[in-house]
């Protein structure tokens, strides 16, 4: 069996489609994170003069009942990772292209898969509900991708090898893998599909586009010659999650919860006696927008110490775009210890604190929860005095 | 596949100090607090002397439960130093707290 492409068309709109179905009957714009432009609008939006990048004020005067929504970037985020997680599930061989466009594997599948349209079924129910998917199946990546792009929601489209040139010749030569300027002078050109495009020789093409051309010129033919790029293997990692309600609006607050995130993070049992080669921090505000910082540590690290040493700098340059609802900490790479040197002169100190561990530790044990907390503080400007200090657990 | 160690969303454990508490106030004649009673088991009801400060606070009146609280700083009749607040923004329009400022 050949590679699948599976698309999710205007997913950001698809998204709210798929939360609020009502809306698929509706006259339905998204716009950018500027709120300028459109960004995504539904087919009844369209067949009334709306297009993407359309500015708002022109949408709005054409279609006076359009429906604007802001555009999601945390849900986007997040459905196009289940849209991966879910394709994973059928292939272990999966690439992610652009948010909502996965490509996959299929090939060695046949014994799991043997009957016709099983692996297609297989990977519809995989896909979560309300979202519509495209699939597209054939022999070479770009067929594929342009195959899901054609196909209608739920009806896998297969195009065999041999038809594969046919297939493409119709197809708009916008949507060759060329950069933007190479489409542009492929207009100028006259060239305005596939097919016009596959007709000249190689050594033309490639005498006015180099290599991206010839590259084109053979998957314009049917033969695209990139491979899949499946992900890599991903090593062990630990994720933390913190919802907060109300909403976290200091750094203070949001710093004390991250540094207690670590904590849990690192008592997990896959992360005890470990070193973290990244991490992954992630801020998602009460209106869906997203923050999202990712480390990857000069050498493996391990203890609260020197992963707070990485975490800190992050969090004081963050630029959140409203308060946080939803924080989220990934130590990723987990690697055995790789050495460790003990301190010389304050091993007495570091003996005291341990020995202050161990009693909290007991208590814990004792009264089923954290016995000791800290006092931090959270917003120490704030006029509320409730809010300017709090108590966080103490648990090493 | 190696599985995955995502853990349930929980909420923050920051825990607020110095919550306010509620207190029972009767007004005097300049409508300013005369009595108060803390919610204890004893409720002894303590004598206000001299009112020393009032001030207002009015804050996150963008959102849907604003906040709105009118302090007093008080000296009762014992000696002692307390601050008080009126919740303005409460319907029963009857809620005061005591609260370490």
């Amino acid at each position: 069996m050949p590679l699948a492409c599976l698309t999710i068309p205007a997913l950001a709109l698809a998204c709210e489609v798929a939360e609020r179905p009502a809306l698929a009957a509706q006259l339905v714009a998204v716009t950018d994170e500027s709120r300028v432009r459109v960004l995504e609008c539904s087919a009844r939006a369209a067949s009334l003069g709306v297009w993407s990048g359309m500015s708002l004020r022109k949408a709005t005067a054409l279609c006076p009942g359009l429906i604007v929504l802001e555009q999601r970037p945390a849900l986007v985020a997040r459905v196009a990772a289940h849209l991966v997680d879910a394709i994973a599930s059928i292939s272990p061989l999966v690439e992610e292209g652009e948010p909502g466009i996965v490509y996959a594997d299929l090939r060695g599948m046949e014994a799991l898969y043997p009957r016709p349209g099983m692996v297609e079924q297989a990977i519809f129910d995989a896909v979560p509900l309300g979202l519509r998917p495209c699939l597209g199946i054939a022999d070479t990546k770009f067929t594929t991708g342009i195959a899901a792009r054609c196909a209608l929601p739920g009806e896998p489209l297969r195009v065999e090898p041999a038809t594969a040139k046919d297939f493409l010749a119709g197809k708009p030569a916008a949507w060759l893998p060329l950069d933007h300027e190479a489409i542009e002078r492929l207009g100028l050109l006259g060239i305005r599909t596939i097919g016009e495009f596959a007709a000249f020789a190689r050594s033309a093409v490639e005498a006015q586009f180099g290599k991206a051309g010839g590259r084109a010129w053979l998957a314009a033919r049917g033969e695209d010659p990139s491979p899949l790029r499946p992900r890599p293997f991903e090593r062990e990692q630990v994720l933390e999650r913190v919802q907060a309600q109300p909403p976290l609006v200091s750094r203070e607050a949001i710093t004390r919860t991250v540094e207690q995130m670590l904590i849990r993070a690192l008592r997990h049992p896959r992360a005890l006696n470990r070193f973290v080669c990244s991490v992954r921090l992630c801020a998602t505000t009460d209106d869906d927008r997203l923050w999202e910082r990712i480390r990857v540590l000069r050498e493996p690290a391990g203890g609260q110490v020197r992963l707070w040493a990485a975490i800190r700098p992050l969090l004081e340059e963050a630029d959140y775009h409203g308060p946080v609802a939803e924080l989220e900490l990934e130590l990723g790479g987990l690697t055995s210890e790789s050495g460790r040197q003990p301190a010389l002169l304050n091993a007495e100190q570091i003996r005291k604190h341990e020995q202050l561990d161990e009693m909290v530790r007991h208590l814990k044990v004792r009264y089923g929860h954290p016995a000791v907390a800290r006092v931090v503080e959270v917003e120490p400007w704030s006029r509320i005095p409730e809010r300017r200090h709090a108590l966080m657990d103490y648990d090493p | 596949m190696e599985p995955h160690s995502r853990t349930p969303a929980r909420t923050h454990g920051l825990r607020p100090l110095g919550l306010p508490r509620p207190v029972m106030v009767s007004l005097g004649e300049s409508r300013l607090p005369a009595t108060m009673t803390r919610m204890s088991r004893s409720q002894t009801m303590l004598a206000v002397a001299r009112v020393e400060e009032v001030w207002r606070i009015a804050e996150e009146w963008w959102r849907s439960d604003p906040l709105a609280r009118t302090y007093y700083r008080l000296l009762l009749a014992d000696g002692r130093v307390v601050t008080l607040f009126h919740d303005d923004a409460e319907a029963s329009g009857d809620a005061w707290y005591e609260q370490v400022y």
